[in-house]
């Protein structure tokens, strides 16, 4: 499903954010991408979904070669990935319930679908009551599982999620994990970058680390 | 879509009320200005016209002259559309009439110092110094004259007025155009700076760049649509306060404003200046 090759990626000329990284995930794995803070995980979720571009190597998504594509076909390419921003880049002047109902209108979800689906993803991310609220006035977590609702609202093929449970206790930590299983389960593929160790110890996924920017280690844990 | 993009359009003119007053507000000026200088532009041709009908040129004839044969000689000219013959005698009372109280003055010359004079009027398609000029030199060279008289310091002011006043037009026009097309692509800029996280989310949700720039194009369009509505009224305005004072002090003339199918270009531009003017801005933003 993913496949990267030989990749590297500069920032602004000296800071190197990832080294001749390879990498391939397969269709519905779920698998997680630790490391120090600096070590390229941003960078590398950034690199799949188009907000950054590699500097050298090649990655293919579904198959497609990223840098062969035309521009005008990336939003389309990004209507398939579904991502969780480190910084939830919710919109605060919408409800809960516009956020992610916004995501499925700029994809084009007809109308009638959109407020079932919507209130469907709500429902999976235990957010029902606050629907009508605004983000700045809910809790880190909450904001942590709106952003997480959006993100699986289209039903993407990937899922991409930016330490997901940031600043989170265990007990939230894990229900966001059981959200993300649920998603797996239906076939999507998931990955989850985080330092939080806790989150994949002993669950028998694939965990890649990075250390400045180079794959530092690999395997199932 | 459509109804989204409109809506969304509208929702950011709500949300930047300020900022799209003013732009409206700056916008509506500079096209009030080419608005005046339109007006201005189509009195003086109002004006030409109004004036022209009164060019005369005056002929004065040396004592002792065959005016008949010269009449005829004028009259041959394809210019020409009346020529009146004032005697010595008739010139010389007149003046006496113009003169008044005053009319001793003329007594105490004794003999009549007038000359005759022919008074020529010009056909109408024929009044301007282009065509009048050649002809006041073809009489000048005539038997019997002695000299030749005509406005020829105002015709000629007021056509070159009116050829340079149509080129500063043009470029004038152009430069407000550029001006109108470079506040609003500011505004959509600002509107775009205040909403660039919601854009970027936008753009990695996959929604594409005609999704994006859309409301923006709506909101610069009906931007530039309302200043030039806005215009127009202004314009209206201070055309009749204008107006109420030239009546005063040109009787006889009336002014004019633009005509219908002067004003509803204004708001037209407007519109497409606007939608120009966001795409400009939206271009760079959406690289
Ligand atoms: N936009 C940027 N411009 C310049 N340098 C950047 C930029 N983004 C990241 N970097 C640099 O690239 C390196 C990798 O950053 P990245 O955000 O991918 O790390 P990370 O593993 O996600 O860290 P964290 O765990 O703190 O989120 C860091 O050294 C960082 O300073
Ligand atoms: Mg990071």
């Amino acid at each position: 499903m993913i496949e990267m090759l030989n990749v590297t990626k500069y920032y602004d000329g000296n800071s190197t954010a990832l080294v001749d990284v390879n990498l391939k995930v397969e269709k519905g794995e779920f698998i997680f991408i630790t490391g120090p803070s600096g070590a390229g995980k941003t960078t590398l979720l950034k690199l799949l979904f188009y907000a950054e571009i590699a500097d050298e190597g090649q990655i293919l998504i579904a198959g497609w070669d990223l840098y062969k594509l035309s521009k005008r076909s990336i939003p389309y390419l990004r209507r398939n990935i579904g991502i969780v921003f480190q910084d939830f880049k919710l919109l605060t002047n919408m409800t809960v319930f516009e956020n992610v109902a916004f995501a499925m209108r700029v994809v084009g979800t007809p109308y009638k679908e959109i407020r079932q689906k919507a209130l469907n993803v709500l429902k999976l991310a235990g957010l029902v009551h606050k629907a009508d609220d605004y983000p700045l006035r809910l809790s880190g977590g909450e904001q942590q599982r709106v952003a997480i609702a959006r993100a699986v609202g289209n039903e993407p093929t990937i899922l991409l999620a930016d330490e997901p449970t940031g600043n989170l206790d265990n007990r939230s930590a894990s229900a966001i994990i059981e959200i993300f299983k649920e998603i797996n389960s239906k076939g999507t593929t998931v990955l989850v970058a985080t330092h939080n160790e806790n989150l994949f110890t002993s669950s028998g996924r694939r965990v890649i680390t990075l250390d400045s920017g180079r794959v530092a280690g690999e395997g199932l844990r | 879509m459509i109804s989204y993009h409109l809506s969304e359009g509208l929702r950011n003119i709500s949300r930047n009320k300020l900022l799209t007053l003013t732009a409206i507000f700056t916008i509506s000026v500079s096209m009030m200005i080419f608005g005046i200088f339109l007006i201005l532009f189509l009195n003086l041709n109002l004006l030409h016209e109004g004036w022209g009908e009164r060019i005369q040129i005056t002929v004065y004839l040396k004592d002792d002259t065959d005016k008949d044969g010269l009449i005829k000689e004028i009259k041959k000219e394809k210019e020409v559309a009346e020529v009146i013959y004032t005697s010595k005698e008739k010139a010389l009372a007149e003046f006496r009439k113009e003169l008044g109280r005053e009319k001793e003055v003329l007594d105490s010359i004794g003999e009549n110092p007038l000359p005759a004079s022919l008074d020529v009027s010009v056909k109408k398609e024929y009044r301007s110094s282009e065509f009048i000029e050649p002809l006041v030199e073809t009489i000048k060279m005539l038997s019997g004259v002695e000299e030749v008289h005509y406005g020829e310091e105002w015709v000629k002011d007021l056509t070159s007025l009116l050829k340079g006043l149509r080129v500063t037009g043009l470029f004038l026009g152009s430069l407000l155009a550029l001006g109108i097309i470079f506040i609003t692509s500011n505004t959509i800029r600002l509107t775009l700076y205040a909403r660039q996280e919601e854009i970027e989310i936008m753009k990695f949700i996959g929604a594409t760049k005609g999704f994006i720039r859309g409301p923006f194009l709506v909101e610069g369009a009906l931007q530039g649509f309302g200043a030039g509505v806005l215009s127009v009224l202004l314009l209206y305005l201070f055309y009749s306060i204008a107006a109420y004072g030239i009546d005063f002090r040109l009787p006889g003339f009336n002014p004019g404003f633009l005509a219908l199918s002067a004003l509803i270009p204004i708001p037209l531009s407007g519109f497409l200046l606007g939608l120009l003017g966001s795409l400009f801005s939206m271009g760079r933003f959406l690289k």
